[in-house]
């Protein structure tokens, strides 16, 4: 599947808390990397980094407004985890039914009780 | 003692004439109804000579706002009162900036005049929260 390394690459970048935080803060809106420094526990230069990472997993994306340089989510970023997580939902759905085919007994459909009468 | 105006920020994958278009050729489009209108789901919104008006699933009307400044493709600005009288309106100003990609525009709100409210600080507080997703929604994003 094609879509897989993306979204490892967006798992990956994900799985680290302050840039959770950073992903969770630009939902509000794009941010210079000022701003988000003085809302996180981290130094500029390490939200730096952690931006580049976001960046490079395709969750963050850079925009020049005159003087501002603003951070902001990537459209479409956060589709390809969705769309993983989909998919693995599928494959145990998938699996579910290969189970509950294979243990149904054959020749002797489930007797389901009319409860009209009751 | 006066509360600062609230700031939010989108940005929206339009040039910024577009974008100007969509926000207020398209209000019925994509603004969230369902969460934040006078009367709920069903309904419209859409300007209607230089006024923002709300139309009920049975035809009911609510003036949301009166456009003060429309300086197109650049800022639009309007006075605020859904479910309010325009006597109580706090007011709202809208600028479309060109970004560093011709084909995205920074679209930032500014909502002041919270002394209108009869608790400021709590109505601040939930437009802080409600202009987001009401702007993630005419960016189109995933913050629907």
């Amino acid at each position: 599947m094609s879509n897989q390394p993306v979204a490892h690459a967006a798992l990956d970048a994900l799985g680290d808390p302050t840039r959770r935080q950073i992903v969770e803060r630009l939902r509000q809106g794009p941010v210079a990397v000022g701003a988000l420094a003085d809302d996180l526990p981290v130094g500029r230069p390490a939200v730096s980094k952690h931006l580049k990472v976001l960046q490079g997993a395709g969750l963050v994306e850079h925009r020049s407004v005159g003087t501002r340089n603003l951070y902001a989510l990537a459209p479409g970023g956060l589709a390809v985890v969705h769309r993983w997580l989909t998919e693995q939902w599928d494959g145990v759905l998938g699996a579910f039914a290969d189970h509950a085919g294979s243990a149904a007994p054959s020749g002797h459909p489930a007797h389901v009780e009319d409860g009209s009468t009751s | 003692m006066s509360l600062d105006p609230l700031h939010r920020e989108v940005l929206v994958s339009l040039p910024p004439p577009r974008a100007f278009r969509r926000f207020v050729d398209d209000v019925g489009a994509w603004w969230p109804l369902e969460a934040f209108s006078v009367f709920g789901a069903g309904g419209t919104v859409e300007f209607v000579e230089g006024r923002i008006v709300e139309t009920g699933p049975s035809g009911e009307t609510a003036v949301w706002g009166t456009v003060t400044e429309s300086r197109e493709p650049q800022a639009l600005a309007f006075s605020w009162h859904p479910g309010r009288t325009d006597g109580e309106a706090s007011h709202v100003r809208v600028t479309f900036t060109p970004t560093d990609d011709p084909a995205v525009t920074l679209v930032a709100l500014e909502h002041g005049g919270w002394e209108v409210y009869p608790d400021p600080r709590a109505s601040r507080e939930s437009y802080g929260s409600g202009w987001v997703t009401v702007l993630g929604r005419l960016a189109g994003g995933e913050s629907r």
